[in-house]
């Protein structure tokens, strides 16, 4: 009898704890962007899918690529996009659809250092549909993680106690259950611009952030065995895959070229081994694409909106043309960033 | 998968909820299967070695169970020992001596360098190869019979809550309660999850955050010196504190709720009077494992006691009798400082502490003798609270050896302490600048209240979780709730580190 009774009070305790768990999280978690992503994702069949990190999120508009590749486009790149998420993103939108195409848009500085803003923030995470896939996901990725991002992830957003009355009323709209990206909390400058793409307005003044310098040394095993574990999955489900690295601030590459060059030739060589053709478009001659500092919203190389969609109409030529093994090279990159980016005047 | 991981915490239920559902005869296999995937998450690589220890104990102390020939026996526990910390000082110090040797050959002129040996360190090596040498040990001096399952020893050698840090078990305690089953009662399951609040309390709250300031600091000795130093060492103090103990608490708090009580490991150690105390205040199964297994076999053997002899003679009484204890002190201290890492700051680090310690045996008598002169009684609060603040300084000191990167820049902290030494810098906002801000620092001090309050209470005896567990259930709940959820805001979010002791 006593042990029954430990029993019932044991569960009603656990039962009180989630039930608090959730309240908070429903009353301080901002909607986020990728709930509204995903959901997109299966709204129709994508024929082609980006991954990748914020640089590919404002740098690459789907509506511009959709026009350039004549494919459904979406952009799944999410700021804070490891490879291993972009890889549970990949199975999630295998299971859900039928893609032709994926684009894997890699950022170096993500194969060297883990820099997200806070260690209890989850973007994909947070906005994973709930499903199978889902337990794999946390399996393989969150359960290494904090517990705290992983099962009270209001504790990353407890600071917006004050606006709990708007966060609830937002979380019970209609809107809000429909997905829209209406309700998701934003920066003031950003638009999202539908199918993934986030539009930076030119009003944003320019940050001071900078790259992460190259270091082969640091290079995280996992993130390489997660690039395989990807070009494995296309490969399984007869999806053609292609590498790029979007333009990033002409500045920040001239000061740099030598470590953008190693980390060039490192992915390069990964994509070699594994057959994939690799674009780096920081090789982008300046006729083939014209840019300035002024470009870019801040030294990292994150894109204003007006020259993401000027430059997804080059990145779509180019995948277009790789894709109908039409491109020639030397129309639009150059080999050697010293000569591409000479008379450009670093930081 | 660390103590902190989402994961760690989703083992420990799922495996709770199980534990209690089959028959006791059951469970502890239940543990060992869980501990062993708990521990492939790491890597298999890591797991030979642990097999290695597992397999060599238990064939080696069944050989011993058995031997009559005491030569025989005493050869065995030979091979047993030599094998397993000899793959232990192996892996942790092959490179260090590699470094070493470089270093010498370069002194005389040499160009060709060893290689460094790329090694993949399993995990918690330190902690359980202490632990099944004390059972190969205690089985060769008959304390007890060897196990004669094999898969029942190695639940002793790899349970998982105190495979990564401790504390280091004895297996006549730990392995009844292992391996006899226990009933579900919810006292377990509530002190249990009592103590895992706490210790993600005194890590998440109190550890993480001190750290970031002085690891600031001890990055930069030449920016940061006077006030910035000592302001450090005091946070690297509650670091080391909180996040060995907190650590510690997870531990026992998750053996707690499978009904097995681990050995604790600390008492309030910043309560020491002395050195020797705060060694037995901290670190406690590490101290008790070197003063049954080193200090005292070292202390009765032939060697010591005829240089005990020699020392009486030639010292007199007094210091003859000390002088050995001293030596066996040394010595102690050095493999304390050596198991801490491979680097020379350790090492001085513990030979540091057995100086102390030896220096204060022998001069002992003489410290009476002027107490006594100048009329202080040892007894009174006053005399007890200066011997506790000179301790507590005492073991700060030898904190730098940790907290910096090298013995040098330890060294080099000493002296930064009398550079530019400005108390502006308390409060002229100089240090919001190291990576704490205002609100970390206010969370901070009222952490360090708290925890100085609790740890008085303990010391005087009260114990606060019986008090709790004796409050109304829902006084108790909303305890528990606080608990839960404040460490998780006041928590501190950056990059917070894995517990220290784990990548021991």
């Amino acid at each position: 009898m006593k042990k029954k009774r430990g029993i019932i009070t044991a569960a009603v305790f656990i039962a009180l704890v989630v039930l608090l768990n959730n309240l908070l999280n429903f009353m301080l978690v901002q909607p986020g962007l990728t709930r509204t992503m995903f959901y997109e994702l299966t709204q129709e069949n994508r024929e082609c899918i980006i991954l990748g990190a914020s640089h590919g999120s404002y740098g690459l508009s789907a509506q511009e690529l959709d026009k350039g590749l004549n494919m459904n486009t979406t952009n799944m790149c999410i700021g804070g996009e490891y490879m291993i998420d972009a890889y549970h993103i990949l199975k999630y939108a295998v299971k859900n659809g039928s893609p032709k195409t994926v684009i894997l848009d890699i950022d170096y500085q993500y194969l060297i250092n883990r820099h997200d803003e806070s260690i209890l923030f989850h973007q994909v995470y947070n906005g994973y549909p709930s499903c199978g896939q889902k337990v794999s996901y946390f399996v393989d990725r969150i359960a290494r993680e904090e517990y705290r991002g992983a099962f009270l992830k209001w504790t990353n957003y407890w600071q917006c106690y004050y606006m709990i009355d708007k966060t609830v009323k937002k979380k019970l709209s209609k809107e809000y259950r429909e997905y829209s990206p209406y309700v998701v909390s934003m920066d003031k400058n950003d638009t999202y611009e539908g199918k993934g793409f986030i539009s930076k307005s030119k009003k944003a003044s320019k940050a001071t952030t900078s790259v992460l310098e190259w270091n082969e040394a640091k290079v995280s095993d996992s993130e390489c065995e997660y690039i395989e574990k990807i070009v494995d999955l296309c490969r399984r489900n007869n999806i053609k895959i292609i590498f790029t690295t979007v333009v990033q601030d002409p500045k920040t590459v001239a000061g740099q070229a030598d470590k953008f060059a190693a980390a060039d030739s490192y992915i390069r060589n990964l994509a070699n081994k594994l057959n994939v053709e690799y674009y780096n478009f920081n090789y982008l001659t300046f006729e083939a694409f014209d840019r300035t500092e002024e470009d870019f919203w801040d030294r990292e190389g994150h894109m204003y909106g007006e020259t993401a969609e000027k430059f997804s109409t080059v990145y779509a030529q180019v995948i277009s043309k790789s894709l109908d093994k039409t491109l020639k090279n030397e129309d639009y990159f150059g080999e050697n960033l010293k000569e591409i980016y000479q008379g450009i005047k670093a930081y | 998968m660390s103590y902190i991981s989402a994961g760690f915490f989703l083992i420990i239920a799922v495996t709770a909820v199980f534990y209690y559902l089959i028959p006791k005869r059951f469970q502890w296999w239940l543990l060992l299967g869980v501990s062993f995937i708990f521990y492939a998450t790491y890597g298999l690589r890591c797991m030979g070695y642990i097999v290695f220890t597992i397999v060599t104990s238990y064939c080696i102390t069944r050989i011993i169970a058995v031997q009559e020939d005491r030569r025989i026996r005493r050869r065995w526990l030979i091979a047993a020992l030599v094998s397993n910390f000899g793959i232990l000082v192996f892996m942790k110090y092959i490179n260090f001596a590699i470094v070493n040797v470089n270093s010498v050959l370069s002194c005389f002129g040499g160009n060709e360098n060893l290689k460094r040996i790329d090694l993949v360190m399993p995990l918690g090596i330190s902690f359980y190869t202490f632990q099944m040498m004390s059972y190969v040990i205690d089985v060769y001096w008959k304390k007890y019979e060897p196990e004669k399952n094999i898969f029942k020893l190695a639940l002793f050698g790899a349970y998982l809550p105190q495979l990564l840090q401790g504390p280091i078990g004895r297996f006549d305690r730990l392995a009844p309660q292992l391996l006899g089953g226990n009933d579900f009662d919810l006292k377990n399951i509530e002190y249990g999850a009592q103590r895992i609040a706490w210790g993600l309390a005194k890590k998440l709250i109190l550890a993480d955050r001190a750290y970031v300031f002085a690891n600031a600091v001890f990055s930069d000795l030449d920016t940061y010196t006077g006030v910035y130093v000592i302001v450090a060492l005091l946070l690297f103090s509650i670091y080391e504190y909180c996040d060995f103990s907190g650590g510690i608490d997870v531990v026992i708090g998750v053996s707690e709720i499978f009904g097995i009580k681990l050995d604790e490991n600390f008492r309030q150690p910043y309560f020491s009077k002395s050195i020797s105390e705060f060694w037995r205040r901290w670190h406690i199964t590490l101290g008790t494992w070197m003063k049954d297994y080193v200090f005292y076999p070292v202390s009765v053997s032939k060697k010591m006691l005829s240089f005990g002899k020699k020392a009486k003679k030639i010292f007199g009484k007094t210091t003859g009798k000390v002088l050995p204890i001293c030596l066996a002190n040394l010595l102690i201290f050095f493999i304390v400082g050596v198991w801490h890492g491979a680097a020379w700051k350790f090492i001085i680090y513990g030979i540091y502490n057995g100086i102390i310690i030896a220096v204060s045996s022998l001069l002992k008598p003489y410290y009476a003798g002027l107490a006594k002169k100048c009329h202080i009684n040892t007894e009174s609060k006053g005399w007890k609270v200066i011997q506790i603040i000179r301790t507590f300084i005492l073991v700060n000191i030898g904190w730098l050896f940790d907290g910096c990167a090298t013995a040098g820049q330890a060294f080099k902290a000493m002296g930064a302490v009398f550079f530019r030494f400005r108390l502006s810098v308390l409060t002229d906002g100089s240090l919001y600048r190291l990576g704490l801000i205002k609100r970390d620092w206010q969370i901070l001090i009222v952490a360090v209240i708290i925890l100085f309050i609790s740890s008085i209470m303990k010391e005087k005896g009260i114990k606060l979780r019986d008090f709790v567990a004796e409050r109304p259930l829902l006084v108790r709940w909303l305890i528990y709730l606080v608990l839960i959820f404040a460490t998780a805001p006041f928590g501190y979010v950056g990059s917070t580190t894995e517990f220290m002791y784990a990548q021991f």
